[in-house]
């Protein structure tokens, strides 16, 4: 069984069709890439499984669960994460308490934890010693303690990507996370997604521009172009997929992302 | 010692300080400094919601009346004093900081500003007209006492410690748990805030009503330490200024910032005898300068004061980051 469906998904804004019935399933374990060119409906259906966008028609399905709703801050309990497209952290504050903020659904008891009772003292505890390892997992022990404002770029997406991580979801739902990203930062982020995916066995949603990324991570592809979906399969057969040429490029020229 | 260290150490030394204070101040200044708790008390309550929260109110002073008329009331008609006061003020003005925060929900920046003026209006509209709260008349409180025990100023002022050091240990408590994370992230973000599956609403107006107790609680010392409440103080928005100012001046989002700014409040107009109603302008002068030269307030700049003196141990802290040094590994 599919670990996210969607089916016939609708959104309008306005006049405008954003969604026009449009159908996903991601396999659980896959690297999956959500495709197409601008204005295509790609960010408008990630927030709609990410429950920042409501939908007018269709259901959307998580493990057999209805997302329709849900809010979304409800996602993360269920197991999905998700980064943003310019990142998006918590500015004032170190690499540490963003990747601790990533935990908050393990926070338990809010009393225990608001009045340093012993057992929220106890899962305080637990939740910074995980939290050291995944800052570890992500090469982000030296600056932990850092403001996360400070950093580098390349460090803010490893903390973003860490603090999406803390919660240990089964879906993690990338918004174009080598937006910005030169050459080497997007080889180096390829092999952390693919680690992730590997070794951590968390099942990949990503919504990407760069073919080049696409070509490189992701099992199967779904493209979109003008809020419907227009081809399905690996980025290979994708890539050379008339449908998908003409979409990016005209009906001419060959892709050659 | 680690810049944490310091933090503990130095506020050990402070609660120190003003524990053995009394024995060398003749009885009036315990008095005044009592009073100056009060401020105090309230701008911490205003601080976990402005600073760290991030939500503007401009209506605080409508939950210090609800604590000071609760009380009020309470010694009027059943003769209590401060321990029940402090309870039943503060569990009061929670519910009311709870429904206050559900209306307030949608709303940030200025409207919230706004919206919570105008609450403190209505409150000051209400005690105005409803008699039983005797408008400018006033209500008398008798004679203070703690548990049977009677106490004046010194006593007062050891009360007044104990309730301040009470809630600041609390707002640190609070601050530094996943709850308070979960605050500031909501000030930083909050759509990231929501993505790390925090519920937008409910901490909101989980925030708004411990804000609004903590506040109540300098209320019911306010009116115990006056021993009279009346519209004369809790029928318009002054107070509700002056806390905000307390916690803008002071340094937002630190509580030695919040006890900073609640002396200058309190402190200036004393200092200016006759002159005090100077006090406002100067208020808005300092509200001006902080926000431009130093929006962390008199805490930061004390902060960074301090750091300069102590050079090394602030820099193993915090050092600056150096992408060569760090790599890009």
């Amino acid at each position: 069984m599919d670990l996210l469906s969607a089916r016939g998904v609708h959104v309008h804004f306005g006049g405008l069709r954003a969604l026009d019935g449009v159908d996903l399933s991601v396999p659980p374990g896959s690297i999956y890439g959500l495709i197409g060119p601008n204005g295509a409906g790609k960010t408008t259906l990630f927030n709609c499984i990410s429950r920042f966008q409501p939908y007018s028609a269709g259901a959307i399905h998580y493990r057999g669960r209805d997302l329709g709703a849900l809010g979304p801050h409800d996602a993360m309990g269920l197991g999905m994460a998700r980064t943003f497209q310019n990142i998006n952290l918590f500015r004032s504050r170190s690499t540490l308490d963003n990747i601790l903020i990533g935990m908050h659904a393990r926070l338990g008891n809010p009393l225990a934890a608001m009045l340093s009772l012993p057992s929220g003292r106890r899962r305080e505890g637990a939740l910074r010693g995980r939290a050291r390892q995944m800052a570890e997992m992500f090469g982000l022990t030296d600056v932990l303690d850092q403001q996360v404002v400070h950093l580098p770029f390349g460090y803010q997406k490893r903390v973003e990507l860490a603090r999406a991580l803390a919660s240990e979801p089964t879906l993690l739902l990338l918004d174009e996370p080598v937006a910005g990203c030169n050459e080497e930062e997007t080889r180096e982020l390829c092999e952390i997604v693919r680690a992730i995916n590997r070794d951590l066995n968390v099942t990949v949603l990503v919504v990407e521009h760069d073919m080049s990324l696409v070509r490189a991570i992701c099992d199967e592809v779904t493209v979109l172009d003008f809020g419907r979906n227009i081809a399905r399969g690996a980025p290979v057969e994708i890539l050379n997929h008339p449908a998908v040429v003409e979409a990016y490029l005209g009906e001419t020229v060959a892709p050659h992302a | 010692m680690s810049e944490r260290g310091w933090q503990i150490t130095l506020t050990f030394l402070a609660f120190g300080a003003l524990l053995a204070l009394p024995a060398a101040i003749p009885s009036f200044y315990a008095s005044l400094l009592a009073f100056m708790f009060t401020y105090v008390i309230a701008a911490v309550g205003v601080n976990l919601l402005t600073g760290y929260t991030g939500l503007v109110t401009v209506g605080h002073g409508g939950f210090f009346a609800i604590g000071a008329y609760t009380t009020a009331l309470m010694a009027k008609h059943l003769g209590t004093s401060v321990v029940p006061g402090l309870v039943a003020g503060t569990v009061l003005a929670g519910i009311v900081g709870f429904g206050l925060g559900i209306i307030c929900l949608r709303l940030g920046g200025a409207f919230l500003a706004i919206a919570t003026l105008g609450f403190a209006l209505a409150v000051g509209a209400v005690l105005n007209n409803w008699s039983i709260f005797e408008g400018r008349e006033g209500i008398q409180l008798g004679k203070n006492s703690v548990v049977g025990l009677g106490i004046k100023d010194v006593g007062f002022y050891y009360v007044g410690l104990a309730v301040m050091g009470l809630v600041m240990l609390a707002s640190w408590s609070i601050i530094r748990s996943g709850v308070g994370r979960a605050f500031i992230a909501m000030r930083d973000s909050e759509r990231a805030a929501e993505a790390m599956g925090i519920n937008l609403r409910l901490y909101k107006t989980v925030a708004f009503a411990i804000s609004a107790a903590m506040t109540a609680a300098g209320g019911v010392l306010f009116a115990h330490h006056n021993r009279y409440v009346s519209t004369e103080t809790f029928g318009d928005t002054w107070l509700s200024v002056d806390f905000l100012t307390a916690v803008v001046v002071g340094g937002q989002a630190s509580l030695f910032g919040s006890a900073l700014g609640a002396a200058f409040v309190v402190m200036v107009p004393y200092y200016l005898g006759e002159l005090r109603d100077f006090a406002y302008v100067l208020n808005g002068v300092a509200l001006i300068a902080v926000l431009v030269f130093a929006p962390d307030g008199m805490a930061g700049v004390l902060a960074r004061l301090l750091r300069r003196v102590l050079g090394r141990t602030a820099r193993e802290v915090a050092p600056v980051v150096d992408p060569v040094s760090v790599g890009r590994g």
